[in-house]
């Protein structure tokens, strides 16, 4: 089946289409919300909320673009919200607290439990912190060097999710890089290495 | 001098090394949980059908039409107001023309 014809039956509603699709992408989406969030449970959630909303949208999409970019687009923009609610709620809990109205709130600063089963044991700490620095980088940097470094995208295929062009996904990468140095040389300096 | 230029090593080996994780499988029974969330979805949808036809171009004018109403409600009802309140005045002060009852007449 070509893929102009399993839109048409995913714009139809078809059960054993979206079944198709569930079989298709499943671990992909997942592995890409666990790339942003690296929380087993939080990226479960993600990835659900993902499908759904490739139903919902379903309709709408014209098929400018591949029917796997459209659904990384999602699963990207998805993993975004959820961190800056996250991120949000940190903020807020961190203003209560120094307002005196402490609230019970997680007081790690990273915004999920660090929980990456695809992360070996001996390098967990390592990756933690990496994770922890690209939080810290400003959003459109946090894209390409998570779905480049991490989720092992091509230069063409991040252009194609993030509708820019190749040289401003090289520029992007470099920044980030750069920031990510930074980031991790006041850490280190921090810990007293 | 010697302990900063190794931490720029070690932090330039993390940064290069390459960072792809293991690919994880997805947890189980996550295309059921996701089959049931849509079926779950499409109930409610169907449950508010009724109401597509109420696009906000249609909501805004119900509200126009709702605070008309009430502006001419409450203008009608101010005025018949006002002349039951004059009334009441004139009586009091016997301006009132219309005869009285009273056991004195």
């Amino acid at each position: 089946m070509d893929e102009r014809q399993f839109l048409l039956e995913l714009k139809n509603q078809s059960q054993a289409a979206y079944g198709k699709l569930l079989d298709d992408y499943q671990k992909k989406v997942f592995n890409t919300c666990l790339s942003f969030v690296p929380n087993l449970e939080d990226a479960e959630d993600i990835a659900q909320e993902v499908f759904v909303e490739v139903y919902n949208s379903v309709g709408n999409f014209k098929g400018n673009s591949k029917l796997s970019t459209w659904i990384y687009r999602i699963s990207v923009n998805k993993c975004l919200e959820f961190i800056r609610k996250k991120n949000t709620k940190k903020r807020f809990g961190f203003m209560q607290s120094i307002s005196g109205n402490a609230i019970p709130v997680d007081r790690t600063l990273y915004f999920t439990e660090f929980n990456h089963p695809g992360i070996q044991l001996e390098n967990k700490e390592q990756k933690e912190i990496l994770f922890r620095a690209i939080n810290e980088l400003p959003e459109a940097q946090r894209i390409v060097f998570t779905l480049n470094k991490i989720d092992g995208l091509s230069y063409k295929e991040i252009s194609e999710i993030t509708k820019k062009s190749v040289s401003s996904i090289e520029s992007l990468l470099f920044r980030a890089k750069r920031k990510l140095k930074e980031i991790l040389t006041v850490f280190y300096k921090k810990e007293g290495w | 001098m010697n302990d900063k230029k190794n931490t720029s090593k070690f932090i330039d080996e993390l940064l290069d090394t390459p960072l792809v994780l293991d690919k994880v499988n997805t947890p189980a029974f996550f295309k059921d949980k996701v089959l049931n969330k849509l079926s779950q979805s499409s109930t409610e949808k169907s449950a508010t059908d009724w109401l597509f036809w109420f696009t906000p171009k249609y909501q805004i004018a119900a509200m126009v039409l709702f605070v008309m109403l009430n502006l001419i409600a409450l203008y009608n009802y101010s005025a018949s107001n006002k002349e039951v309140e004059l009334q009441n005045y004139a009586q009091a002060y016997g301006l009132s023309n219309t005869i009285q009852d009273s056991i004195l007449n």
